[in-house]
């Protein structure tokens, strides 16, 4: 680079000293314009493909840089936004100790004494704000005991249903289990699938919002994007949850979010429930993906897991608690271990944590199984097996 | 290519400097926003997770 410059420099000084020279001599003049006043360097077809492949080299060294540090480093941001947003949207706050409290009745049910006549929205924001104070300092327990009357029968309602019978998309293969992964397979059904649950997952503008600003409309539900005007596209990733995992988890990863799908973009946010898989607390397997590097690598420990250890989920409505019963490593396409019954275990309502095994790798799948133990209601206290480890 | 990149820049090199800085900037900001996500399912099926 610093001939060309030199070279630009050049050009002046001799060009003043030909126009003075001019009558003098004329083949003398000729010369200096030619190599000074153009650049030295012309554009030639091997130059230009040079240096286009070094920047290859640059773009891909810089695609690794990305891919292992910068996902990380955004992703706390990620998932922030993330939490916020499905919080708001329940209704409920964060207390400073990361755990989740009551989620604010709904208005539309009839209830609680809390709960001032008005619009929904109008009646919504109050409770928003309500619980934030007493969050901090008191249990959430007595606060939000008037929701328990309409709570519903079973495990956050709608929410995390399944939707189709098949896992996530393409990018399954590589974040999870292999393209066959899935509890139910079949080509057509999984494409289907693919557009049903990624409608989005094609298009290349909403990529950016993983990383760079993420999350102002992402993974919430489209009412709750009133809280600022960006909202750009509808929901895409749909967060169903939250994880906590008390062995598993520093404060950063503290609440994981659940995502709904296991592709790629649903695995940058959080952790993500297979799709078909049972619902958490619901009879059946329940079972999540995780990235092991990357996105904020929910389960880049998963190794250290150890039977007996708690996992615990927090959906709407409902706090479940898993305990982890065992561990394999199979191949990717070994998807029987999603199966509703994969091993022994004298409980219907099971659990089950995939991840890519050997670190920065992707040939094997470390799993956990566990099963539910216990089931609270949200608006009770917090499960005590909800202890961070510092 | 670079080079006639540089001679096509406007200024005394500091300025040029600045602009080639800018420019590169961009193109790793656009790199990381747009680019890399879009990729990145086809980029690292063997080592991702």
């Amino acid at each position: 680079m610093g001939r060309p410059r030199d070279a630009g420099r050049r050009a002046q000084p001799r060009e003043e000293v030909p126009a003075v020279s001019i009558a003098t001599s004329r083949g003398e003049q000729h010369k200096p314009p030619d190599s000074s006043a153009r650049p030295r360097r012309r554009l030639t077809f091997v130059g230009v493909i040079g240096e286009l492949l070094i920047t290859l080299g640059v773009v891909l060294a810089l695609f690794i840089v990305w891919q292992n540090w910068w996902t990380d480093a955004v992703n706390s941001d990620v998932v922030k936004q993330e939490r916020s947003a499905v919080l708001d949207d329940w209704g409920a706050t964060m207390g400073p100790d990361g755990i989740i409290g009551p989620v604010a009745p709904q208005p539309t049910q009839a209830t609680p004494a809390v709960t001032p006549l008005g619009s929904a929205t109008g009646a919504a924001q109050p409770q928003r704000w309500a619980p934030r104070a007493p969050q901090a300092a008191v249990p959430p327990g007595p606060l939000g005991a008037s929701g328990a009357l309409w709570m519903p029968g079973l495990a956050s309602p709608g929410v995390n249903e399944p939707v189709g019978p098949v896992g996530g998309h393409g990018g399954l293969r590589a974040a999870v289990v292999g393209a066959g992964f899935m509890p139910v397979s079949g080509v057509s059904a999984r494409t289907a699938a693919d557009s049903a649950i990624v409608p989005a997952g094609r298009a290349p503008l909403p990529a950016p919002q993983k990383t760079q600003e993420p999350a102002k409309s992402q993974g919430k539900k489209s009412k709750g994007s009133k809280k600022n005007g960006t909202l750009k596209k509808p929901k895409k990733v749909q967060t169903i949850g939250f994880m906590y995992a008390p062995a598993l988890h520093k404060k950063r990863l503290w609440a994981t979010p659940i995502v709904q799908g296991t592709s790629d973009r649903s695995l940058a946010r959080g952790v993500g429930h297979y799709q078909g898989s049972a619902s958490f607390g619901g009879i059946g397997n329940a079972a999540v993906a995780g990235h092991r590097t990357t996105h904020g690598a929910p389960f880049r420990y998963i190794d250290k897991l150890k039977r007996g250890d708690h996992i615990v989920v927090r959906v709407r409505n409902w706090w479940f608690v898993y305990v982890l019963d065992r561990s394999t490593i199979v191949r990717p396409k070994e998807h029987w271990v999603l199966k509703a019954r994969p091993y022994k275990v004298n409980s219907g309502r099971l659990i089950t944590l995939t991840s890519c095994h050997p670190l920065h790798s992707a040939s094997r799948r470390f799993v956990w199984w566990g099963h539910l133990v216990r089931k609270l209601p949200a608006t009770g206290a917090p499960p005590a097996e909800l202890k961070m480890r510092r | 290519m670079y080079a006639w990149f540089w001679s096509k820049l406007p200024g005394p090199w500091p300025v040029r400097a600045l602009i080639c800085a800018a420019a590169a900037a961009a193109a790793v900001a656009a790199l990381f926003t747009w680019v890399f996500p879009a990729i990145e399912p086809w980029v690292n099926q063997p080592t991702l997770p």
